[in-house]
């Protein structure tokens, strides 16, 4: 009566149950590692200068800042890698939350998760509000992550930093087209 | 091999052909079903998705299984969503990199990015479009499943594929006896 399809077919679907339902606790137990993050941005330098971009005068901010974070305690059995960045949070007249992200890096090995960069500048991604102009803002920085698992869920998390530069006026004029 | 499946075949008498029809048909509707209710559930129109291209990389490569979500509250940077361009087939999936809420109208002005591609998304969206909005997503990932998506990757490249294995799939499911 039974015949190899049908044996083949039912240690297929044992398996695949098995494999589903490891693959599921996996996923579910490594919600439960506590983990113990720390990280902050100093800023050190904060410059505005003007660029005619898309026809207007618009406002470039250039950051330089100290980073060190200590993420080694995101890294577990189920960590791929994780995706870190740092925010720039701000409030005008127009918009109530604006994020921007200044940097950003991809952490593969728990080696790589102790972050320190002196000097850090904006180089990859512009600092740029959506109207052309700032305005009076205070800006906030913090650090963001975000875990990816071999299997399961992606969570994420930030620190903030207290510190608050207001924005300077710009410093001169440059026209580029 | 086959032989003793086609035998009974033909034995079937027609109730019993009939019946197995059914079975076949319950399984495609009690799938129909499960994916509807996780639609709902979940709510975004797609809860499941592969993953097609490489501009996210390391972090999901082609064929890897994303499973999504709709949150209630607005999206944040740094999340990772799956957005669809009018006009365009595809949806993307791009990380978040810029963010405005505007005061007055409560709408989200969102840049994205792949993790991979060294500039921004402002060139995949429509001409003259900088922004995308909240209706133009789909779904935020939450959750992640790797390679198993593959399957559907290469039934979209060997369409040949796709027949043969429902056709396997429901021959199977006729003469299989319970």
């Amino acid at each position: 009566m039974y015949n190899i399809v049908q044996r083949a077919s039912a240690i297929f679907a044992f398996a695949m149950t098995v494999m589903f339902g490891l693959l599921l606790s996996i996923a579910i137990s490594s919600l439960y590692i506590t983990s113990n993050p720390i990280g902050k941005v100093d800023i050190n330098e904060l410059n505005i200068w003007l660029y005619n971009y898309a026809n207007k005068e618009t406002e470039f901010a250039f950051i330089e800042m100290n980073i060190d974070a200590d993420l080694t305690s995101l890294f577990n059995w189920n960590t791929k890698q994780l995706f870190v960045a740092v925010v720039a949070e701000y409030e005008t007249e127009l918009h109530e939350l604006n994020q921007v992200v200044l940097w950003d890096s991809i952490i593969r090995s728990k080696e790589d998760a102790h972050i320190k960069g002196n000097k850090v500048r904006n180089e990859k991604y512009e600092f740029v509000d959506i109207t052309p102009s700032f305005g009076e803002v205070n800006a906030k920085y913090s650090i963001y992550w975000d875990v990816m698992p071999y299997v399961g869920f992606l969570v994420g998390g930030k620190t903030g930093t207290n510190q608050t530069i207001p924005f300077p006026v710009p410093l001169n004029e440059k026209v580029y087209n | 091999m086959f032989e003793e499946e086609i035998r009974f075949l033909r034995k079937m008498n027609k109730r019993q052909l009939a019946q197995q029809v059914l079975n076949f048909l319950m399984i495609i509707s009690s799938a129909l079903m499960v994916w509807k209710a996780l639609a709902l559930y979940t709510n975004s129109e797609s809860p499941i998705v592969v993953v097609l291209s490489g501009s996210m990389e390391p972090a999901f490569y082609r064929g890897d299984l994303l499973f999504l979500g709709m949150p209630d509250e607005p999206l944040r940077v740094g999340d990772i969503c799956v957005f669809k361009i009018p006009g365009r087939d595809v949806p993307i999936v791009h990380r978040v990199i810029k963010l405005h809420d505007e005061k007055e109208s409560e709408k989200q002005f969102i840049l994205t990015k792949g993790d991979n591609n060294q500039v921004d998304d402002r060139g995949l969206y429509n001409k003259g479009q900088l922004w995308i909005h909240r209706e133009h997503i789909i779904g935020k990932v939450r959750g992640f499943l790797p390679y198993i998506g593959i399957i559907t990757i290469l039934m979209n490249d060997y369409p040949q594929l796709k027949y043969v294995l429902i056709g396997f799939l429901g021959l199977y499911m006729l003469v299989n006896r319970e």
